[in-house]
């Protein structure tokens, strides 16, 4: 037996060498033909999920995130071509760190944006954090990515819990009822909706009739809908999304909770709601953006989203393509101002600055100190079917809150940013 | 008490739609010593049929339908790749499989797009019936009456029909079958059709209470292999307790700590596994009804 | 098993050409410096080695092992964010805490065996990933945990060396891999690692020749999830985080089928080939193609249909059984 392997190593051993220096040299390959090729574009790493219980929000922002791009076609950016680098995080924490990684360590990206989910963007901000680039965040609304997982390189383009319960608590209070029962999706996004729900009902003198938490991943709603309708409150104030509240939506529907009370999402996507239909939509609702709004700003956006994408699965901008396509486009324009490729001058130039041609009712400040994009949040009111003027017109805007007036304050998110990168 | 009652349906009625998907999932583990991944998939392709039928033939239709076509993919996935396995290393069927969906998965996105769709429970099952003493979902009563039918038809098929006998007896004991001339290959692929039929109707009467999106197969997959295991390999009505008894103690454990409501049934299996190891009803020769 | 004296007892040459490729990625021009994945590439070989002992030489199929792997994975970040900010105690806790699950769980799976034993493994991990997932207070949940550094390694008076440079913790990575290879090497020429295979091969004679064959079966599943727990730990440093989607079944799929795609099933050196490729084609199909897991789920398909007893099975012609 020894002497035949004797023989056998050699050959076995340089195959396997060759192999795995095949295997190794893998992601080389299209990194030196990439090298060889082009002049200086100037690389924007997107790490966004194609894959995945958020793909369909994933999509959506790309959309919002090109036509950004498309705006600086013609003069490009520091007088270079804008070119994006899109990566799928698979809504998975770590495939999104991996994913950051790859971006900066091979593609020697500097800036990125994206993800969709809370958990994603903190890992892909810490990546970014760590390694001196530039991360915007641009649909994700948990507390802490302008909180404790708060970052000197990261940006945050929606608005927090706070901004969407201080918005839409004083009008649910007055018009729907003060007692509420809480649908608390089980995890930091969740909490933190629920929390401020909770200091709103104290600050107005609502009652809390009762809460439950939804553990991430639940199917079956039924249990939790029985025990929501025996304490008989006004508001079923909900902070669940994903998939979870897909289910929801269809399980509410089902047993006609909405005939007994008013089903309040905290902060609706309108991707869920045009997956829901239009038999299903009911109850008021908070949400970051509208294709409605009656600005010039909003209006030529969804004008350009339509020329843009005619062929697009949900023929009107979400608050995603929105929030992406604003994220994006202040970005680029954060460089320019800049003058030079460099992150701490872009941290900078978009710190303090504000957005005159927002498109919502209200300009955009990029607030300092917690890198929290300030802008309204919008109270809309689900219409019935008969009601819609075409397939796609779901909502009816009843108010809109300017954020600044709902944001946290510094008492409130005692946050303290990193030193800017070296 | 009227909430626990409540509680109660809930669970069973969840417990009768898992006990349907561990059904198939169970035969074909049992006949072909298969760990089916496809499961969940086809269940989702269930839903994902019904939805695009639903519009030209209504929900009724679509339940006969759609069924079917899942049952043509399984047809097609047996024929092509899964039965090369049967036989060899159990690692190698759980592998193929688990690829195999990964595909599917990805192949669902590509045909019907990411964002999720809604399918619609006909209108004369809408809102709640009072019962007086509760109001419960009508369209609950009929995923559970369903649920008992399709299961009521399969047990039928293992018992009183010919082929339903050579079925079971070619679980535990293929070479008699072959002895006596019947055509091994062929019931293994029919039993892999049933398999994917009853997932397929699974994710039929599941789809307008759970939506439907690309990755709801998994919901039930987990819930399966805990069933089939805690019922033992290939016993019909051990899947049928074990799935209403993962149902219940999922529903009613909502009531008091709704976080470990999913691990739940693992804590079970763990337990039965420890008492004994065969499940509650197995046996150690597969099919047993 | 390389010449049966001296150097080659203990490395053969194989192995040390492994050693060697590994030792030089980093000053490959242009992808040298995708340091992140040339980590990640030796842990999961190590972790893929490791899960081996269990597969390719006792012939279980545990189907649960990125159980052992998340649990290492957050014994070191929950140690090192509650307890100590170190780098060798954060990474004993991760060998000893999946020791000791891999031990206790070991317990209940050791009598079993084929479909069952796979079954039973995969709904036990699901265990530990729900419990990771919801227990949001230890775990972080959904988010995880993060904020978790490479610390240096001070020896005083003599040096320090920053593992927070990318390169540094390459090579501490690779060290440890050298060490553990080695090790494994040994386990699987001793007489224990001949139990193992006899059992693979016939369990009831293994029985009869007088072996407690449980009792190996136990050992088997206790020391790859071990090696599992060792390659977690040191995955949370490489990425500062600890995750829970880490633990989830289709991690233990993954090294699985690195595993076999290698011909971990007939070469001692299988599962680092398929660690290598599996790794490096996952990252570049999903950069390149956003239906990527369609290649993904076709490539399993292939694997098992065509070449079952993976690369180095096909490289070394006849089928062979019995692992070198």
């Amino acid at each position: 037996m020894e002497e035949k392997l004797g023989k056998k190593i050699s050959r076995r051993s340089f195959l396997k060498g060759a192999a795995a220096g095949a295997a190794l040299l893998g992601p080389g390959i299209p990194f030196i033909t990439r090298r060889a090729a082009a002049a200086e574009p100037l690389e924007i790493g997107v790490v966004s999920p194609a894959s995945g219980n958020y793909a369909d929000h994933g999509m959506t922002e790309r959309l919002g995130m090109q036509m950004a791009v498309d705006e600086f076609k013609d003069k490009g950016v520091l007088g270079r071509p804008v070119k994006l680098i899109v990566e799928d995080d698979e809504t998975d924490p770590q495939v999104g760190a991996r994913k950051a990684r790859r971006l900066i360590e091979v593609e020697k990206v500097k800036y990125l944006i994206g993800g969709v989910s809370s958990s994603v963007a903190v890992s892909v901000g810490e990546v970014a954090q760590r390694n001196g680039a530039l991360f915007i965040a641009t649909n994700q609304n948990s507390d802490t990515i302008t909180g404790e997982k708060a970052h000197r390189c990261v940006f945050r383009v929606p608005p927090d819990m706070s901004m969407a319960l201080r918005s839409l608590s004083p009008y649910i209070i007055e018009k729907v009822g003060k007692k509420w029962y809480f649908f608390t999706h089980d995890y930091e996004w969740g909490w933190s909706g629920t929390r401020w729900g909770r200091k709103m009902l104290e600050q107005y003198k609502g009652t809390e009739v009762g809460e439950s938490k939804i553990p991430m991943n639940t199917r079956d709603f039924s249990s939790f809908l029985i025990k929501a309708r025996a304490a008989k409150p006004e508001a079923l104030v909900i902070t669940v999304g994903g998939i979870d509240r897909a289910a929801l939506i269809e399980q509410m529907y089902e047993f006609g909770i909405q005939k007994e009370m008013t089903a309040v999402q905290t902060l609706y996507d309108y991707e869920d709601v045009w997956a829901a239909g239009p038999e299903k939509n009911f109850g008021i609702h908070g949400t970051e953006w509208y294709y409605a709004i009656d600005t010039p700003g909003a209006r030529n956006f969804v004008a350009q989203y339509k020329k843009r994408w005619p062929a697009a699965l949900i023929p009107v901008p979400t608050q995603n393509t929105a929030n992406a396509y604003i994220g994006m486009r202040e970005l680029l324009r954060g460089i320019e101002r800049a003058g030079k490729d460099d992150v701490t001058a872009v941290i900078k130039a978009l710190e303090g600055h504000t957005v005159t041609d927002s498109i919502k009712n209200d300009p955009i400040y990029i607030r300092e100190w917690d890198h929290q994009f300030i802008w309204a949040f919008y109270i809309v009111r689900a219409k019935k079917p008969g009601e819609m003027k075409d397939r796609t017109d779901f909502f009816e805007i009843l108010k809109w809150v300017p954020g600044k007036e709902t944001a946290r304050t510094k008492e409130e998110n005692p946050v303290k940013l990193e030193p800017y990168p070296a | 008490m009227s909430e626990l009652l409540q509680f109660t349906m809930n669970g069973l009625v969840l417990g009768l739609l898992f006990a349907v998907v561990a059904l198939g999932f169970t035969l074909i583990l049992g006949v072909m010593q298969v760990i089916n991944f496809t499961h969940g998939v086809l269940f989702a392709f269930g839903a994902y049929f019904a939805f695009s039928l639903q519009r030209y033939i209504g929900f009724g239709g679509a339940l006969i339908v759609a069924p079917m076509l899942v049952g043509v993919i399984g047809l097609v996935l047996e024929r092509l790749a899964i039965h090369r396995t049967y036989g060899g290393n159990p690692l190698f069927g759980l592998l193929l499989t688990f690829g195999l969906s990964m595909a599917l998965e990805e192949v669902i996105r590509m045909i019907w797009g990411k964002p999720g769709y809604s399918v619609a429970a006909p209108k004369f099952l809408a809102g709640s019936l009072d019962l007086g003493f509760m109001l419960y979902s009508k369209y609950r009563f009929f995923l559970a009456g369903l649920s008992v039918l399709v299961i009521l038809l399969v047990w039928l098929f293992l018992e009183k029909t010919p082929y339903g006998a050579i079925i079971k007896a070619g679980a535990s004991d293929s070479e008699m079958v072959m002895a006596l001339g019947k055509n091994l290959p062929r019931m293994r692929t029919f039993v892999f059709i049933i398999g994917a039929i009853l997932a397929g109707v699974a994710g039929v009467i599941a789809a307008p209470i759970w939506s439907v999106r690309p990755t709801m197969g998994t919901a039930i997959l987990m819930p399966a292999m805990v069933i089939v295991v805690l019922g033992g390999i290939g016993s019909f009505w051990g899947s049928i307790l074990a799935g209403l008894i993962v149902g219940l103690s999922t529903s009613i454990s909502v009531m008091f700590w709704a976080r470990i409501s999913d691990i739940i049934p693992f804590v079970l299996l763990a337990i039965i596994l420890l008492l004994r190891p065969r499940g509650l009803m197995g046996e150690k020769s597969i099919l047993e009804v | 098993m390389g010449s049966s004296s001296g150097w080659g007892k203990w490395i053969p040459a194989q192995m040390a050409v492994v050693f060697i490729v590994f030792a030089l990625f980093p000053y490959i021009p242009f992808i040298g410096r995708y340091l992140s994945l040339g980590t990640e590439v030796v842990i999961w070989s190590l972790f893929a080695l490791g899960f081996n002992i269990l597969l390719g030489y006792t012939g279980l199929p545990s189907f649960g092992h990125g159980a052992f792997f998340g649990i290492g994975a957050y014994g070191a970040g929950i140690f090192f964010l509650h307890v100590y900010k170190g780098v060798w105690l954060p990474l004993v806790m991760s060998i000893v805490v999946a020791g000791i699950f891999a031990a206790l769980v070991g317990l209940l799976v050791a009598k079993k065996k084929g479909i069952y034993f796979a079954l039973i493994t995969i709904a036990l991990s699901q265990v530990f990933y729900f419990v990771a997932f919801r227990w949001e207070e230890l775990t972080g949940g959904e988010t995880g945990l993060s904020g978790i550094d490479r610390m240096p390694i001070d020896i005083p008076g003599l040096f320090s060396i920053k593992l927070s440079t990318p390169i540094h913790y390459y090579y501490f990575v690779l060290v440890i891999f050298i060490i553990c290879t080695i090790l494994i090497w040994r386990l699987a020429h001793s007489p224990f690692g001949r139990v193992l295979q006899a059992i693979r091969e016939n369990e009831v004679r293994a029985r009869y020749l007088g072996y407690n064959t449980a009792v190996y079966k136990w050992a088997a599943f206790a020391i790859s999830g071990v090696f599992s727990g060792l390659a977690g730990g040191l995955y949370t440093l490489l990425i500062n985080s600890a995750f829970a989607f880490v633990l989830d079944w289709t991690q233990s799929g993954n090294v699985v089928m690195m595993t076999l795609l290698g011909g971990g099933t007939v070469n001692f050196f299988g599962p680092i080939l398929g660690a290598a490729i599996f790794i490096v084609s996952r990252d570049l199909l999903s950069a390149y193609w956003e239906s990527w897991m369609l290649i993904y789920g076709l490539i399993f398909v292939f694997v098992i249909l065509f070449i079952p007893s993976g690369i180095l099975g096909l490289v070394g012609g006849k089928k062979q059984t019995i692992l070198r």
